[in-house]
């Protein structure tokens, strides 16, 4: 107890680090309460699908009010949840851009230590490939490379099989995303670890050049090697037929991809998987 | 009484070789007591040739013809001093020990009544698979949508009946230890592997006292040091596995080194 309150003193003393202004606490109505108990279930959502969560929980409890702005209902619960050191942060995917929200601890507590999700040894293997992913080139880590770093993990010792399983229950909780092979976080341990990132990596840390915030992947200028996120170089770069860096004005050599738009999401796919996973999940 | 005891024992004393009026007390009370014993006897076989007989009856009935048996052999013990009533007597314990057995048996029967047969029946029908007496032997031959459809059913079922929030999982604060803290590292190559950790792991193996398996042990190290060898002198080339494994001229020594060599691979190195 001594020790969260001492640890809770110094998150309090350092730049806030949650998003949004000092807010005054919110209300929590039913609405509220199933909109994060089903959050907390999926640990992180895509815009839309958040909006239709959101929709939904209005239908079950409440169908007479007016459907609150997305924003000001997860700061609603987000000034609910202060006090808790939780809450509803608001990112992208770094490969296109889509705006994720995750929920997500933010601080070291007691209470946290003791979270049963994962072994010690599976946490330590996390923690390895987190380290691997940061100081690599590419935000990629293969798996031979994450393997081979099983002997040196603490607590229970693991064979590379059960290694191998674990990484995809990572995977299938979202906190690593796996392509051809190689590991890289999910934007939901982005929105998690980037403090911690920032605190135990800080000379391996990248920064994107536009929004200054963690970057895993994205592109490098290789002449004066300042690094931006995929969409954020969408975005800054948008019809812009000759792009240049911003800081070395050298020719940027890289393909320019496309803004994310909502818009043409939903044209594409009327029946996605995401909806068939909400849909099937106990409401 | 002293009569009769003489009259006994003049009668034994043809066997012994005593020719004197004198009698040593001890034959005596063992003269008696031979009658007593063989009366005990008689006793006991006959109980147990009742219990043997209404066996049935005693297991059966809910009557107290057990528990009088046991107390009749009880006051029969009193009696006993050698081991002949002894033997006779245990004997007597054994039978009348099966007995309660199945007594016992049937009265758990009466209480609890799970007919396991009967309950996966009703499964089935619940989850609304029809089966035709004869399918019951073949469950393994069926598909997987059944399967699926079966655990669905049983899901929705029970889900209702076990109402529970999902709690809120997170990583960041779950370490119990602080990571130490790192020195500055170059921008590390990140050629193979393999190399640098073959240091490590071959420490660790000679410090594995209990490890009883030496002679493997020492192989698979040997095998490793001749690969970590080649690739410093090679660093680049990867090694064909079956050069390596096969030994032309004997095909033991071939497996040999595959067994070794699959040591290697299972650990990583």
């Amino acid at each position: 107890m001594e020790e969260g309150r001492a640890e809770r003193r110094r998150r309090t003393e350092a730049p806030s680090h949650t998003q949004g202004g000092p807010r005054r606490a919110g209300v929590m109505t039913d609405v509220h309460r199933r909109f994060l108990q089903l959050l907390m279930t999926h640990g992180v959502l895509e815009e839309g699908d958040v909006r239709r969560l959101q929709n939904h929980c209005y239908r079950v409890h409440d169908r007479s009010a007016a459907v609150e702005e997305l924003e000001d209902f997860i700061n609603n619960i987000n000034s609910v949840l202060e006090s808790l050191y939780i809450e509803i942060k608001k990112g992208a995917t770094e490969d296109d851009g889509r705006p994720v929200y995750a929920l997500v601890n933010l601080a070291t507590t007691s209470v946290s230590k003791m979270a049963s999700d994962f072994a010690e040894n599976e946490l330590d293997l996390f923690r390895k490939a987190l380290e691997l992913i940061i100081d690599s080139e590419t935000g990629f880590a293969s798996s031979t490379n994450i393997l081979n770093l099983v002997d040196q993990l603490k607590g229970k010792k693991m064979r590379k099989k059960e290694a191998e399983q674990v990484l995809q229950k990572f995977v299938q909780n979202k906190w690593l995303i796996e392509k051809e092979g190689e590991f890289t976080l999910h934007s939901r341990a982005i929105l998690e670890m980037e403090q911690y990132i920032r605190e135990t990596y800080p000379d391996a840390v990248k920064i994107c050049n536009i929004c200054h915030s963690l970057l895993i992947q994205g592109q490098s200028c290789e002449t004066c090697g300042i690094r931006m996120h995929l969409p954020c170089v969408a975005k800054y770069f948008q019809s812009n037929s000759e792009p240049r860096c911003p800081h070395c004005n050298d020719y940027w050599p890289h393909e320019i991809p496309e803004v994310f738009d909502p818009e043409k999401e939903r044209e594409a796919g009327t029946s996605r998987a995401t909806k068939r996973s909400l849909r099937s999940r106990q409401h | 009484m002293k009569v009769g005891v003489a009259l006994g024992a003049g009668g034994c004393s043809d066997d012994l070789s005593y020719g004197e009026a004198s009698i040593d007390p001890s034959l005596l009370g063992l003269a008696g007591d031979e009658e007593k014993c063989r009366k005990i006897r008689k006793k006991y076989r006959q109980l147990i040739y009742n219990v043997q007989q209404n066996r049935d009856d005693l297991v059966n009935t809910v009557s107290d013809s057990l528990t009088l048996a046991l107390e009749e052999a009880d006051v029969l013990f009193d009696g006993v001093s050698r081991t002949r009533e002894a033997a006779l007597d245990a004997q007597f314990l054994v039978l009348a020990s099966d007995l309660g057995k199945e007594k016992a048996k049937q009265l758990n029967c009466d209480m609890s009544f799970f007919n396991q047969v009967a309950f996966c029946d009703f499964l089935f029908i619940f989850v609304g698979l029809n089966w035709m007496e004869e399918e019951h032997e073949e469950l393994s031959g069926f598909d997987d949508n059944i399967v699926l459809s079966f655990w669905d059913t049983v899901q929705k079922e029970a889900s209702s009946w076990i109402l529970q929030a999902e709690t809120f999982h997170f990583i960041f604060g779950s370490f119990k230890s602080k990571p130490a803290p790192r020195p500055r590292l170059e921008h590390l190559k990140k050629a193979l592997k393999m190399e640098e950790n073959g240091d490590m792991p071959a420490k660790l193996r000679k410090l594995d006292l209990s490890n009883n398996q030496e002679t493997t042990e020492k192989e698979v190290e040997r095998i490793l040091g001749l690969l970590q060898t080649y690739f410093q002198k090679y660093p680049d080339t990867p090694v064909s596995y079956f050069e390596f494994v096969i030994d032309p001229n004997s095909f033991s020594r071939t497996v040999e080194n595959i067994f070794y060599v699959s040591f290697i691979i299972r650990d990583g190195f």
